[in-house]
């Protein structure tokens, strides 16, 4: 599987974007989201804090938690708005992992 | 480890068309630029001082260098150092179009041996540049304190008031006006050069690199010893050059010179240290910025050390630094910059809420490599025709043309961006 590709994982799909060029992250992330099925959520291993995504997801209706490490410098879990169980989920992987 | 590249505020960035005016117009500048070397012929080497030339020289540095160089601090201080430009779109539109303009009256008074028009290019060009670099400071004054990228900004700023001040007075002094006698023109090159580009350069390059070319970050102490050694330098050449000391302005203009030679070593050694093994335009085109900077530092010692070598090796030097350095290191940004302005504003309009669906094109569809590459080939062929000029002045004609051919391409491919962009808003309205 190439860098960047998102893979499934129970409720979580990963994508690594960390051998990526700017903005290339920010396209792939943005083409992941729409495919997030009731209760999934985006694991994104990342090597910056991706701000500008940030700006991006919100006017997209997407939620985020973001953290350094361990996995990768920076990990982002993002979940749609009101979709409650990806919330819970993504929020316990976020602050429990 | 990334800490330092971690700070960008990508949502303040400026509107669109702040930094996209500047950068779509410079292009076409440096095109005429190189039709008037062109136009000059051997004379634009062997009586480089001479007005004409000087009116080239003011066209490119002023119309393409400078001009792309304000349109990028304008999107990186409030971006990379958290500032604000005040009145930053009437900033932007004023400077402009006084950036178009100055070069074009300028040359033509210097070209022509008008001092009306040469004062009234003067004029233009001291109005624009003093209303950016007091914008410009007042932004620098309100970003986060203690980014070493801000710092050479705020450096870069200060080296372009002065370069302005020494230029005003060696334009004067051109025009036979009772001055001080002092080697205003020297100053103002040095400053010019050295301060406002280099400087420049170098902070914006701690930034990009390690983003843009997946390097490891410039070390902390490769980031500050050069632009310490570079503004010692600069500050020493000054003072000593005004007391007459030739020794020590030598000394001082050799440390400035080795804080650019170590600034382009750390940048190969990192760029050979990527982590992307993809070939990409803009890493070509700064490994080319870096090479050429440090050929020009090679040819500006050999005609520093031995005067008698005859004038080709100093214009060796300064069109290595202004095309083969800045000029790339310009192109190789603007291939990124461009379009990704161009695919954020895209994202902005089309995407303004949860469940739009209009599609946006990806970078490389904006601006296809093979068309940036088959630029950037042109432009090595102009940076090495105009350094062999210095040798052989019959070449400066062919290297003017090739030249030209180059920056009108690199201007043709941003617009065909922009238009490709423009044309998507318009589909999916």
């Amino acid at each position: 599987m190439s860098p960047g590709e998102p893979e499934v994982a129970a409720r979580e799909r990963r994508l690594d974007v960390r051998e990526l060029e700017p903005p290339e992250p920010l396209e792939r992330a943005l083409a992941a989201l729409p495919g997030l099925g009731p209760g999934e959520y985006l694991h994104m291993l990342h090597r910056r804090e991706p701000l500008l995504l940030y700006d991006l997801l919100e006017a997209q209706g997407f939620r985020h938690c973001a953290r350094e490490g361990p996995e990768a410098p920076w990990e982002i879990f993002i979940w749609r708005e009101g979709d409650e169980a990806a919330r819970a989920a993504a929020e316990a992987a976020c602050h429990g992992g | 480890m990334l800490a330092g590249m971690a700070g960008l505020a990508l949502d303040r960035a400026p509107p669109l068309g702040v930094p996209l005016r500047f950068l779509l117009t410079a292009p076409f500048l440096a095109a005429g630029a190189g039709l008037a070397v062109a136009a000059l012929g051997p004379a634009a080497v062997t009586a480089r001082l001479a007005g004409p030339a000087v009116a080239a020289a003011h066209l490119y540095t002023l119309g393409f260098v400078t001009m792309v160089m304000c349109g990028a601090l304008l999107q990186l201080l409030p971006v990379v150092g958290g500032g604000t430009v005040p009145a930053q779109r009437t900033v932007a539109a004023v400077v402009h179009a006084l950036l178009a303009v100055s070069p074009l009256v300028l040359g033509a008074g210097l070209a022509l041996g008008t001092p009306a028009a040469t004062a009234a290019g003067a004029a233009l060009a001291a109005a624009a540049l003093a209303v950016f670099c007091a914008a410009g400071l007042a932004g620098v004054r309100t970003c986060a304190r203690g980014q070493d990228t801000v710092r050479a900004i705020g450096l870069a700023l200060v080296a372009l008031a002065l370069a302005l001040a020494f230029g005003l007075l060696a334009a004067l002094a051109r025009a036979r006006w009772a001055v001080p006698a002092a080697p205003w023109g020297t100053f103002h090159q040095g400053w010019m050069l050295l301060g406002w580009v280099g400087a420049l350069v170098m902070g914006v390059a701690w930034q990009v690199v390690p983003m843009f070319q997946m390097t490891p970050p410039y070390p902390p102490a490769a980031r500050r010893v050069p632009l310490a050694a570079l503004l010692a330098g600069l500050v020493g050449w000054s003072v000593a050059r005004a007391a007459g000391s030739a020794p020590v302005a030598a000394a001082a203009l050799g440390v400035a010179a080795l804080a650019l030679a170590a600034f382009a070593l750390a940048t190969l050694a990192l760029q050979a240290r990527r982590r992307r093994r993809l070939r990409d335009a803009t890493l070509d085109a700064w490994r080319l910025a870096m090479l050429a900077l440090l050929a020009a530092l090679g040819c500006g010692l050999v005609a520093a050390v031995r005067p008698g070598a005859g004038p080709g090796w100093a214009w060796a030097a300064g069109t290595l630094y202004l095309a083969g350095f800045a000029g790339s290191a310009i192109t190789g940004m603007l291939y990124k910059i461009v379009p990704f302005l161009l695919w954020l504003h895209m994202h902005r309009r089309l995407h303004p809420r949860p469940g739009a669906t209009a599609r946006v094109p990806h970078l490389r569809e904006l601006l296809p490599e093979a068309r940036a590459r088959r630029q950037l080939r042109l432009h090595a062929l102009a940076v090495a025709l105009l350094a062999l000029a210095g040798a052989w002045p019959a070449l400066a004609r062919p290297a003017g043309l090739v030249a030209a051919v180059a920056w009108t391409l690199l201007g043709v491919e941003l617009a065909r961006a922009a238009l490709a962009a423009r044309r998507a808003l318009a589909a999916a309205a």
